[in-house]
């Protein structure tokens, strides 16, 4: 799967944040951008990742139904200094799994 | 007397040649008296870089430029937050009345509302003496302060209220506003009693309250 490259982050990915989902159900959830603890120079940033065709995704306030090709795309505005991007990822049966973000906007 | 003359000359030969290889040798100290190359030159300018990263590397960056730390709160109080950062070492960061605290449940929160184990990020910056000022805290939830419940709809008031029954059994009473989202379009003619949902609403009714951010309505089952 190609990694997208975010013109706006200053420091490089270390690496990609994936969990295991809350119960033994097969719902998973990876973000390939940005990596936690980055640093951006401009109020947005995007968040790009993947999860199950189907699943409900929920980054801070915006919602998102996943397409079949189980990727994600989404921007969110930041606030000047530390910001929490909250990612929550959810299944028709009601499992849950999420990844929590921050990232800090320097400009 | 003769020989004289020539071991003089010998003498003069040999300082002459002395001379010159110096003048040779050393060109830079005998025009200005430094061994280093002009200010415009590529050598300067790597100089300077390696001098910055060096400065960088002992841990003084230079006055003015934020720093971000992220760790578990060790000890804190109003006037400073410690944080044993991910590789064990610790920072003490000064807290001021500028100090900018965010939390993701309530929004009136102070120092006083951090305790010790709470992870936080804080962005600080060094004052005039080489100490760390923080000039924001922001504390990280454990778990996201919102969550996904996906039921049955047992009851439904449009731009009122939604109560769902989950898998377990148990229901939900989520209030609803102009400002709930509802999606995917092509199905929100279809939220009724007896649609399958996913309420995103705050984890916590305390602290978030039970105002409902979003529904998503599934395809209803073959």
């Amino acid at each position: 799967m190609p990694q997208e490259v975010i013109p706006t982050t200053i420091n490089q990915p270390t690496s990609t944040v994936i969990t295991q989902p809350d119960t033994a159900e097969t719902l998973w959830l990876r973000v390939l951008s940005p990596p936690d603890e980055a640093v951006v120079n401009t109020p947005q940033v995007v968040i790009v990742g993947s999860a199950p065709a189907g699943a409900v995704l929920s980054v801070n306030d915006d919602i998102l139904l996943v397409g079949d090709d189980q990727h994600f795309k989404t921007t969110i505005s930041l606030d000047e200094g530390p910001n929490l991007i909250e990612i929550i990822a959810s299944d028709n049966n009601g499992s849950e799994t999420s990844i929590i973000l921050a990232v800090t906007y320097e400009p | 007397m003769k020989k004289y003359r020539i071991l003089l000359f010998l003498i003069l030969c040999m300082a002459l040649l002395l001379a010159t290889t110096q003048a040779f040798a050393s060109p830079a100290s005998t025009q200005n008296g430094k061994n280093t190359p002009g200010p415009n030159t590529p050598g300067a300018k790597a100089t300077e870089k390696a001098n910055d990263k060096a400065t960088k590397q002992a841990g003084k960056p230079p006055h003015g430029k934020h720093e971000n730390y992220k760790g578990i709160v060790s000890a804190v109080d109003s006037t400073s937050i410690t944080l044993t950062l991910r590789d064990g070492s610790s920072v003490t960061v000064g807290l001021s009345a500028d100090t900018r605290m965010k939390f993701p449940g309530p929004k009136n929160s102070t120092a006083g509302s951090i305790e010790s184990g709470m992870k936080a990020m804080v962005r600080a910056i060094r004052d005039q003496g080489g100490n760390l000022i923080a000039r924001a805290v922001m504390v990280i939830p454990g778990k996201p302060s919102k969550i996904h419940r996906v039921g049955m709809v047992t009851e439904y008031t449009a731009g009122s209220s939604i109560t769902i029954q989950d898998k377990d059994g148990s229901t939900y009473k989520f209030a609803l506003t102009g400002e709930t989202k509802l999606l995917p379009a092509e199905r929100v003619g279809a939220l009724a009693v007896g649609s399958r949902v996913t309420i995103i609403a705050p984890r916590d009714p305390a602290t978030g309250g039970v105002i409902v951010k979003g529904i998503v309505i599934h395809p209803a089952a073959p």
